[in-house]
């Protein structure tokens, strides 16, 4: 087929420009349908807890305010040096740096979960608060996973410089959207089940 | 990822099964979907079977399916063949049937592009599909079972209490893998839409197909999240113990049922519009195509399709009329329900005014497509008894809601998807398919299918129950059997006929004439590529310069067609560009 | 060829009507269960004027598309007209004409229904006269609980059925229903109403009939494999009757009450809302 490859558009560049849009495109779309899920089971959680004649339910202990706090603290930083690293990798520098740092404070959201989730379990009467818990937290910390595995995967592309096939700040800057999302995602999470 | 080339594949497994190419992806799709029609057809023929004659033996395969019970069906054998049957025909058949292997055909082979926006996530899209339907197959073969709740699966019933065993589980897995499958998909029909439209694609220049696939695919960003967020607290309340849907009466819980019938509707509602969309869109093509005119008043069809999926999202409480929904609730449902039949009308009145003072060819796939018409009538006008409050506290959960949505969805859709067949299997698989046969298999289908569906009608305005193992357990459902016994024989007659179509597709494919690249004299893209397009579909990007159906134009001489990539008419009369003596010869 | 082609083509058409059409007349000679209430009527009167109408739409539309398939269909000398249909006054006319079909059709069907709704079957009725019910369901089995001479529920002298309702004529009857297990739908054809009992709710049911007789109810709601069970007795009796139902199963029900025995005081505080 190459023999045949004359598209109007000279290749490479303008080629690639629309593929990185393409590709932000479909992160948006993609991150509109996550916005829903967790929409969705932030709406369970309001419907179910309006029905609760006291919050948290009697017997409970309120959630650990202080624990969960920590952790938003964590994401929040890991946000700024994710904002950072695409900062830097759309100017051509190097990123690794700031990449490693968005991904240890990742795993360190994730290791601070642990205590969050055990003080949850212990309590006496846990039904319901163990139950929205483990499904809102369990779905965040689950996608956060995952980003921390699209983090893994430009990593080698970071700390090798440049690929011309795959322009690095491009695929940061997906990571990047994913990201944030998921800060969100948890501002959100926080705020409802922790806060209010 | 997006370089403007690929070399094409050259292994077996690159080529035809790990394939990103749209076309290889759409006949997997197709298969897939056929395959698990025949499957979810041979269930309903035993729900039919057990309705008919409740307990006899099922005769000939009875013995081997049914042996514990020697040959007839149990209540657990029944209500395991009615959900599946439901889950099988909505997520495995029609969906991939219409979206899966039409939307991945048609999306850019019509708008002008090369390939999907991802590839990848298209191939992905397809085995995360094949995956779900092993699952939920396999179920069937699990202790205790397949799934026991019904399509719609309210809990508690679903609930790990009311039905223990593995296969409700699976069920819940496999429709979230197919949620998974169908956002991949869709994530990408709409990227695709938005960004490799050929130069000169407007919106208002794109086949209503691709507007309709395109709202489906909208709709399925929208909402497969709000199922797969049910389907996620529902796995979890059956294996980690949580009480989402556990009543709060109940000790240490304080879940909700009625929380996952919301959740349910909110997606399932605009389900069926997912589904019926890219029914419509075909239908509005193929109609324009076969009367050899432009589609009457494509943008208020474009506009009406439009309007219904933002109307779509507000109406889902008309399926919860009898759970004790306050009257104002009520009443905003219902107002809002019935103003989709504007929009709906608008698209029937298009349809006529595109027939009207056309020259039509009753090709097969113009006779499905009619018949879509015919049976989307039927289906969206008993739809109004369910929209309105009253008549529907009566006729829910009946047999009248059975037949209303089979002449929707099992009716109108599967009509789509064999119009769609019989339109672009020359495309798809570069030969011809055999009119006759075809049109044996319309009248043996649109008769039988409407002795099947109407009389379930009148079963439910007799106030039969639906998924009734024994509607002979009811004295006054007995005067129903005879009309139960005719509505079998003509699902027996139906489930033959199909033999027919498959007998068509297995023939055309080794031995069926080779298909021109226009053997409608269709005006789309599609139609420009030789059949089957080449790897990339096309050597250039054509340039777009008119609308989808520029029929009977009368300054286009000698000819009543002219294709949206011709920029003038051709001086020479007739013949499309002819395709290569031996299209496979592209390829290689 | 092309005449005998013609004459079978009639002959299949008129086959075909004639076979269709008696069968629609058999299938259309089926009609509901008797409606014995005073309000079912407006549930029959909606579904009716509504497929008369529907009837009158769809057989336009469908005489439309056969005449255009009969008169407009491709042939030697004929050839299609260009119209696109997007002019304003196509616009204009389709737009009317579906305003003019939701008129005529959808906006009685929702005033009779809303009106009905709200006023009629979802306005539940007060008063002393009130015959109250309470319905638990439960796999597989109707249970209806009648609060005896004492007028309180769940007290000694209740009276307590299964899959059986009695309701005198003439008075109306409120119902509040409740589920021990799963989701269960209280289906009574005969009065065209139909109201789920959904676990950890309360939702009501009302209804007043006139024909005594002896009917039956079922289970709308998938509830389990013998959901096709859940079938009971519906009886409407004579007032007095009714009446000497009840204080002759009422002085049974206190000879047999067990305080302790909490499943079978399953009764609920009337004003409860659960
Ligand atoms: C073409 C032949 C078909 C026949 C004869 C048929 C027949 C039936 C029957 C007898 C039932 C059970 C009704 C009851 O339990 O009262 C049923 C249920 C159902 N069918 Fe079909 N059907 C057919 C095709 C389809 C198709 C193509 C679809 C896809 C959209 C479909 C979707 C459903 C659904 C969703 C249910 C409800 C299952 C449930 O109650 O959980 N059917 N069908
Ligand atoms: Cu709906
Ligand atoms: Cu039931």
């Amino acid at each position: 087929m190459s023999d045949v490859a004359t598209c109007e558009v000279s290749p490479v560049a303008p080629a690639a420009a629309a593929g990185e849009l393409a590709d932000v495109v479909g992160m948006s779309l993609f991150l509109g349908s996550g916005a829903v899920l967790f929409g969705s089971l932030l709406m369970s959680y309001a419907m179910l807890r309006a029905q609760q004649p006291v919050w948290p339910p009697a017997g409970c202990p309120p959630p650990p305010l202080l624990m969960a706090a920590a952790n938003t603290l964590v994401l929040a930083v890991s946000s700024v040096s994710m904002a950072h690293a695409q900062v830097l990798a759309a100017s051509g520098l190097r990123c690794v740096g700031a990449l490693c740092a968005t991904m240890t404070l990742g795993v360190l959201f994730l290791v601070l979960q642990l205590p969050v989730w055990s003080a949850l379990q212990a309590a006496p009467q846990f039904g319901l608060m163990r139950s929205v818990f483990l499904l809102l937290a369990g779905c965040h910390a689950l996608h956060l996973a995952a980003g921390l595995g699209a983090l893994a995967w430009v990593l080698p592309g970071a700390l090798a410089g440049e690929s011309s096939r795959h322009p690095l700040a491009a695929r940061v800057r997906l990571c990047a959207m994913f990201w944030h999302f998921l800060g969100v995602a948890w501002a959100a999470l926080f705020l409802t089940v922790f806060v209010f | 990822m997006h370089d403007a080339h690929h070399a094409e594949p050259t292994g077996f497994l690159s080529r035809v099964v790990f394939s990103r190419d749209h076309k290889v992806i759409a006949k997997q799709f197709l298969l897939l979907g056929l395959l698990f029609l025949g499957l979810g057809g041979i269930l309903a023929l035993l729900i039919r079977w057990q309705l008919a004659f409740p307990g006899k033996p099922v005769p000939i395969v009875g013995q081997y399916l049914f042996s514990a019970t020697a040959g007839a069906i149990s209540p657990e054998g029944y209500t395991m063949l009615f959900t599946m049957h439901g889950t099988i025909m909505i997520f495995f058949a029609i969906t991939p049937m219409l979206i899966g292997a039409f939307g991945n055909l048609c999306i850019p082979l019509m708008i002008g592009a090369r390939d999907m926006a991802f590839p990848l996530l298209n191939m992905l899209s397809f085995w995360v599909a094949a995956a779900s339907g092993v699952v939920l197959a396999g179920s069937f073969f699990v202790e205790g079972g397949a799934a026991m709740a019904g399509w719609t699966a309210y809990p508690p019933l679903s609930g790990a209490t009311a039905t223990p065993g593995l296969g409700q589980t699976l069920w819940a897995v496999s429709l979230f893998l197919g949620g998974v499958s169908t956002l991949m998909g869709a994530i990408n029909y709409v990227t695709t839409i938005l960004m490799l439209r050929a130069p000169g694609m407007g919106f208002f220049r794109m086949p209503l197909s691709v507007w309709g696939l395109g709202l489906a695919a909208v709709l399925n960003i929208l909402f497969v999240p709000v199922i797969a967020a049910a389907l996620l607290m529902l796995i979890l309340d059956r294996v980690a113990n949580t009480g989402f849907f556990v009543s709060g009466a109940q000790p240490g819980s304080a879940g909700d049922p009625l929380l996952f019938q919301h959740l349910f509707w909110i997606f399932g509602h605009p389900e069926v519009y997912i589904l019926i969309l890219p029914a419509w869109g075909i239908v509005s093509d193929l109609l324009a195509v076969f009367s050899r005119k432009p589609a009457f008043g494509f943008k208020a069809t474009a506009i009406a399709m439009s309007s219904i999926v933002v109307l779509s999202t507000v109406v889902y409480g008309h399926h919860m009329y009898t759970v004790g929904l306050s009257p104002g609730l009520g009443k905003a449902f219902m107002s809002l329900t019935m103003l989709i039949s504007i929009p709906s009308s608008v698209l029937f009145l298009n349809w006529l005014g595109t027939i009207w003072r056309g020259s039509i060819r009753l090709e097969p796939a113009m006779l499905f497509a009619l018949g879509v018409v015919f049976v989307f009538g039927m289906g969206g006008l008993t739809g109004l008894f369910l929209g309105a409050i009253t008549t529907d506290i009566y006729l829910h959960d009946t047999a009248f809601v059975v037949g209303h949505f089979h002449y929707t969805m099992a009716a109108s859709v599967l009509f789509g998807s064999l119009a769609a067949i019989y339109f672009w299997f020359p495309k798809m698989f570069g030969r011809m398919l055999c009119p006759e046969l075809a049109r044996l298999h319309f009248w043996f289908t649109f008769l039988p299918l409407n002795l099947v569906f109407f009389p379930m009608l009148i079963e439910g305005y007799g106030g039969m129950p639906r998924r009734l193992y024994e509607p002979t357990s009811y004295k006054y459902l007995v005067q129903f059997q005879p009309v139960n016994q005719l509505i079998t024989f003509a699902a027996m007659v139906l489930g033959l006929a199909q033999l027919i179509f498959v007998w068509n597709v297995v023939r055309s494919l080794w031995a069926g004439e080779r298909a021109p690249a226009n053997p409608w004299e269709a005006t789309t893209l599609e139609w420009l590529t030789p059949s089957p397009p080449p790897h990339e579909n096309f050597d250039v990007i054509p340039e777009v310069h008119r609308g989808p159906h520029e029929h009977s134009r009368p300054d286009v001489p000698d000819r009543d067609w002219i294709g949206q990539w011709e920029s003038q008419a051709p001086a020479a009369p007739q013949t499309p560009p002819a395709p290569p003596a031996d299209s496979e010869a592209v390829a290689v | 060829m092309s005449s005998e082609n013609r004459q079978s083509n009639v002959l299949a058409w008129s086959l075909l009507v004639v076979l269709g059409g008696g069968l629609l007349t058999v299938l259309l000679s089926y009609s509901p269960p008797v409606d014995i209430s005073v309000e079912g009527h407006r549930i029959d009167e909606a579904f009716g004027y509504t497929t008369r109408l529907i009837t009158i739409y769809f057989a336009i539309v469908l005489f439309v598309m056969g005449y255009c398939l009969v008169r407009f269909r491709a042939r030697p000398g004929h050839s299609a007209e260009y119209i696109e249909g997007n002019q304003p006054r196509h616009l204009l006319m389709t737009g009317a004409l579906a305003a003019s079909v939701f008129m005529l059709i959808d906006m009685r069907l929702i005033a009779t229904s809303a009106h009905d709704a709200s006023e009629i079957f979802w306005k539940f009725p007060t008063g002393k006269d009130v015959v109250k019910i309470q319905v638990l369901g439960q796999q597989f089995e109707w249970h209806f609980r009648y609060a005896g001479p004492d007028a309180k529920f769940n007290t000694a002298d209740d009276v307590e059925t299964t899959a059986l309702l009695h309701v005198p004529k003439g008075k109306p009857v409120l119902m509040q229903l409740r589920s021990k297990d799963v989701i269960h739908s209280l289906f009574l054809p005969n009065v065209r109403l139909k109201q789920d009992a959904i676990p950890g709710r309360q939702t009501q049911l009302w209804f007043q009939a006139k024909v005594p007789g002896d009917y039956e109810l079922a289970c709308a709601e998938l509830c389990g494999l013998g959901h096709y069970k859940m079938r009971g007795q519906f009886i409407v009796d004579e007032p007095a009757d009714f009446d000497a139902w009840i204080a002759a199963q009422s002085k049974d029900a206190e000879e047999e009450y067990d305080a302790d025995d909490k499943s079978a005081n399953w009764g609920w505080d009337w004003e409860a809302r659960n």
